[in-house]
């Protein structure tokens, strides 16, 4: 009874496996004849796949490094060579935060409309077989940037590139994949479309992780499609007065909303935030069960005096929970390493116990105070490493995760690790094997948007 | 055969179980924790595969209070899609496991205590569905399932400002497939066929998988059937089959289209397989076999319902509305009357209320009817079978020009709301001028 909430594929899962699930539901008569049980069957849950955030990425571009690369990923687990849709009734959006106070100074947003006859990403029994109703539905996008109150159209009747269907529904996909990357005014790109999905993860950390939360039944690094809503933008577009020099530090998150509707006449058909995510795993790790959907609900700029984030991320129960299943023991509450981490950022100049000068809004000169607000925090000043380790931080590697997000850091193993404990203690580093075979399924390609091409089903 | 074609799915799952333990077990061929190889063509959506890999982990870590209620919602789900009342039973045991386990807040499993609550729905528990749902609100008042389970549960109860309520709050906090299906349930229950349409258009272009897709526009269907048009009605039926061909919801109202539209051999093939799928079906598919002369036939299916109805009531389920409606139309009025009095003093719905009015009405009692039908129209609805039974009871009560109104609304909203009723309205109207 999962209900949907930007998380990552796991907590889909669990989605699905509850939901799919749709647990639900019942009913009394409805509208037919009496019938030996009379049911009026609807879900209880679904699966909302289209507004699921799966992942989000941040991370300086590394052939065209005065700009930074954000990826956001939604509706996960799409299956080679069927279509998938957004949601034309909901805004899909990339906030950036360079002040520190949780608003966003700069957002992007993704409207979506379809060109032709919508199918449903999923209207078929059989997922692998292409069947009558899966004729290819183009979407296009318009693509707003808004920012000091105003609202600039960036893109208008945007490509969004479908997924590869084979040669005879999307001939020459390399090409397509081309013709949905557009440059934007200011020297920035963007790619709208299906890719091949780059989350993967040590299953033995996913399983340490997830202890205790919604089950899930699946594997993580499935050969399987998301689609993605990629930028690449000017440093100096996203720093705090343009100058990302003096002000080098952003947070960014990605929410999802859709317009609801009146009831009988009356209520309002205004958009509603139905998720939001910044860091990996936060919502379903650090957030109870409870809360979960109320996170997808909330904005970074009410964190701090909201009553859920902080506490909850001081005192994570979680934490006590995977400690006895890894047997290991979990750091003292509160957990002030946790809050730097996923609430503040990095900085030596506070009372944090990890200190180090990384990516806290307090690095930018010009930032006037901070709050404390979940984002996935950039240091864009940050030098690219010369060998990049998928542990991030945890091994020394400044620009990986928590300091943004690459396509190749192992996020789910770092937040195990932090959640034990490192870096500000000792934790338990040896609890997932470093030399663990567990990487990207399909190589990253060496440009914009570097999301390899969509996976193509086999056998 | 069938019983074969019905063990395979199981079957099927004994086996993955075998393979996941050859490659989990210790000294299985699998390290640590890693995923067996992913089959070509496997999907994360397999319910058979999801409940497998529960039990699996659950034999690992039997404590684990999220899992057994994620057991607990599939067990649900296969109680929904295989109509197979004996689910209920194993959906209990895993939810109160779950109870039992408190968590790291040591509260109850939320998931389970909503779990708990959609299974009483399930059940016809409505008292009980809405003290389960209104548990979870107080500790997880931003858990949004537990809205549904809280919505139908009014809705069952005839408590419809509660239910609009409850509905405003879910549209509010999650406007999603739903929250827009149970306002279209709302809108169609006051009468208005525009916005309920509006409402599940919206839901069916955001299903996560083919069984959700085949609910909305299974929906769809009904909703254009109740207004009296077949047509749209069958092509929004043959959509949710194209997803799903094994929704037997969508297989009947195929089935009634298409008597209706006049295509009787091919309804006849969609009802049989629909009643082999879910019996919930018997009777409808019964009333058309008496109607085009097969009374054999006809009392086949009832007694099909009538064996169906001894295996839910073993499974802690009771359907008094059904089974009342069935003795009202098939059977004996008194019990009909019984079985409807003692639902009106569980739930005052505007079903209940033209069961009941209709129930008295067979058994004679004219006058009494003719008061219950009247709430049945409380709401506004527009419900061509309500109109009949007033209709039908104003006749009985000698007020013609009554009877004629209500007869005549029935025939305007739906000229085919049931093979007997609709022949028998026009005749009665044709004998009144």
């Amino acid at each position: 009874m999962q209900l949907t909430s930007a998380r990552s594929r796991w907590t889909w899962i669990a989605g699905a496996s509850v939901a799919v699930l749709t647990a639900t539901v019942l009913l009394g008569p409805t509208m037919r004849p009496s019938t030996a049980t009379s049911h009026w069957d609807a879900p209880a849950t679904t699966l909302n796949k289209q507004i699921d955030a799966t992942d989000l990425y941040a991370f300086t571009s590394p052939e065209r490094q005065d700009t930074v690369t954000i990826v956001a990923d939604y509706i996960p687990f799409q299956a080679p060579h069927k279509p998938y849709q957004f949601d034309t009734d909901a805004r899909y959006e990339v906030h950036i935060d360079n002040t520190g106070t949780g608003k966003a100074a700069v957002t992007y947003r993704w409207t979506f409309a379809n060109k032709g006859l919508p199918v449903p990403s999923f209207a078929r029994k059989r997922e692998h077989t292409t069947g009558p109703l899966d004729s290819l539905v183009e979407q296009s996008y318009t693509l707003t940037r808004l920012r000091d109150g105003k609202s600039e159209t960036l893109v208008r009747n945007g490509y969004a590139a479908p997924t590869d269907m084979g040669a005879l529904a999307t001939p020459d996909y390399p090409a397509l994949r081309r013709k949905a990357v557009v440059d934007l005014p200011g020297g920035g790109k963007v790619f709208t479309g299906t890719a091949a999905d780059p989350f993967y993860s040590d299953n033995h950390a996913v399983n340490l992780l997830r202890f205790g939360l919604p089950f899930f039944p699946v594997k993580t690094g499935v050969p399987m499609n998301v689609s993605s809503l990629a930028l690449q933008l000017p440093k100096s577009e996203l720093a705090l007065g343009g100058d990302p020099v003096r002000n080098p530090v952003i947070g960014v998150w990605t929410t999802a909303s859709r317009k609801s509707s009146g009831l009988l006449g009356s209520g309002s058909a205004d958009y509603k935030q139905v998720s939001r995510l910044g860091n990996p795993n936060f919502n379903e790790v650090i957030i109870p069960l409870k809360e979960r959907d109320h996170f997808n609900a909330l904005r970074p700029d009410g964190d701090e005096s909201g009553n859920l984030i902080v506490p909850a991320t001081l005192d994570s129960d979680q934490a006590e929970v995977v400690a006895q299943q890894a047997g290991v023991t979990a750091p003292p509450v509160p957990r002030k390493d946790l809050e730097q981490i996923y609430l503040t950022g990095l900085t030596a100049r506070t009372d944090g116990p990890i200190k180090q000068d990384l990516n806290s809004h307090l690095l930018n000169q010009d930032a006037p105070r901070v709050a404390k607000a979940e984002e996935l925090r950039l240091n864009m000043s940050t030098p690219l490493a010369a060998a990049p380790d998928k542990y991030g931080i945890l091994k020394g590697d400044a620009q990986g995760y928590p300091n943004g997000r690459r396509l190749i850091d192992d996020v789910v193993t770092v937040n195990l690790r932090m959640l034990l404990g490192e870096p500000a203690g000792r934790g338990a580093p040896s609890l997932i094997a470093e030399d663990n075979p567990a990487f990207l399924l399909k190589p990253i390609t060496g440009s914009f948007p570097y999301l390899a091409l969509p996976v193509i089903a086999t056998g | 055969m069938s019983r074969v074609r019905r063990l395979l799915p199981l079957l099927g799952c004994v086996l993955l179980g075998c393979v996941l333990l050859t490659l989990y077990a210790p000294g299985g061929r699998l390290r640590r924790d890693e995923p067996p190889p992913v089959p070509a063509g496997w999907s994360p959506y397999d319910l058979a595969e999801s409940i497998e890999a529960a039990q699996l982990r659950l034999r690992r870590h039997p404590d684990d209070a999220a899992v057994w209620a994620s057991l607990g919602n599939m067990y649900l789900e296969q109680a929904r899609r295989t109509t197979d009342p004996a689910y209920y039973q194993r959906a209990q045991g895993a939810f109160e496991r779950s109870l039992r386990r408190p968590t790291g807040d040591g509260k109850p499993y939320i998931d389970a205590t909503i779990g708990m609550g959609a299974l009483a729905n399930a059940r016809h528990d409505f008292a009980g569905a809405l003290r389960w749902a209104e548990r979870a609100r107080k500790a997880a008042p931003f858990r949004w399932a537990l809205y549904g389970v809280l919505t139908d549960a009014h809705l069952e109860l005839g408590h419809y400002e509660q239910a609009e309520t409850t509905l405003r709050r879910m549209l509010d906090g999650h406007p999603d497939l739903a929250s827009f299906a149970r306002a279209a349930r709302l809108e169609h229950l006051h009468g208005r066929p525009g916005p309920a349409r509006d409402l599940l258009h919206r839901a069916c272009v955001i299903p996560g998988d083919p069984a959700e897709y085949a609910f909305c526009e299974w929906q769809l269907g009904e909703l254009a059937w109740s207004n009296g048009d077949p047509r749209t009605a069958l092509t929004a039926y043959i959509q949710a089959l194209a997803a799903d061909p094994e929704h037997a919801p969508a297989r009947a109202g195929k089935a009634r289209a298409e008597a209706a539209l006049g295509h009787t051999g091919q309804a006849l093939r969609d009802y049989a397989t629909a009643v082999a799928r879910s019996p919930s079906f018997v009777i409808e598919y019964g009333e058309l076999l008496h109607h085009l002369g097969d009374g054999d036939g006809a009392r086949r299916q009832y007694a099909v319902f009538i064996a169906q109805h001894k295996l839910l009531a073993a499974n802690g389920g009771t359907d008094n509305l059904a089974m009342g409606m069935f003795e009202a139309n098939h059977g004996d009025a008194d019990t009909a009357v019984r079985y409807l009095r003692a639902e009106w003093k569980r739930r005052r719905s505007v079903e209940v209320a033209d069961a009941l009015g209709w129930a008295l009405h067979q058994a004679g009692h004219h006058a009494e009817a003719a008061a219950y039908t009247a709430r049945a129209d409380a709401l506004g609805g527009r419900n061509a079978l309500f109109a009949y039974h007033r209709g039908e009871i104003e006749h009985a009560l000698g007020h013609t020009a009554a009877a004629r109104a209500h007869l005549t609304r029935a025939m305007s909203i739906n000229p085919h709301f049931s093979p007997a009723g609709a022949t028998r309205a026009r005749a009665l109207l044709a004998e009144t001028p």
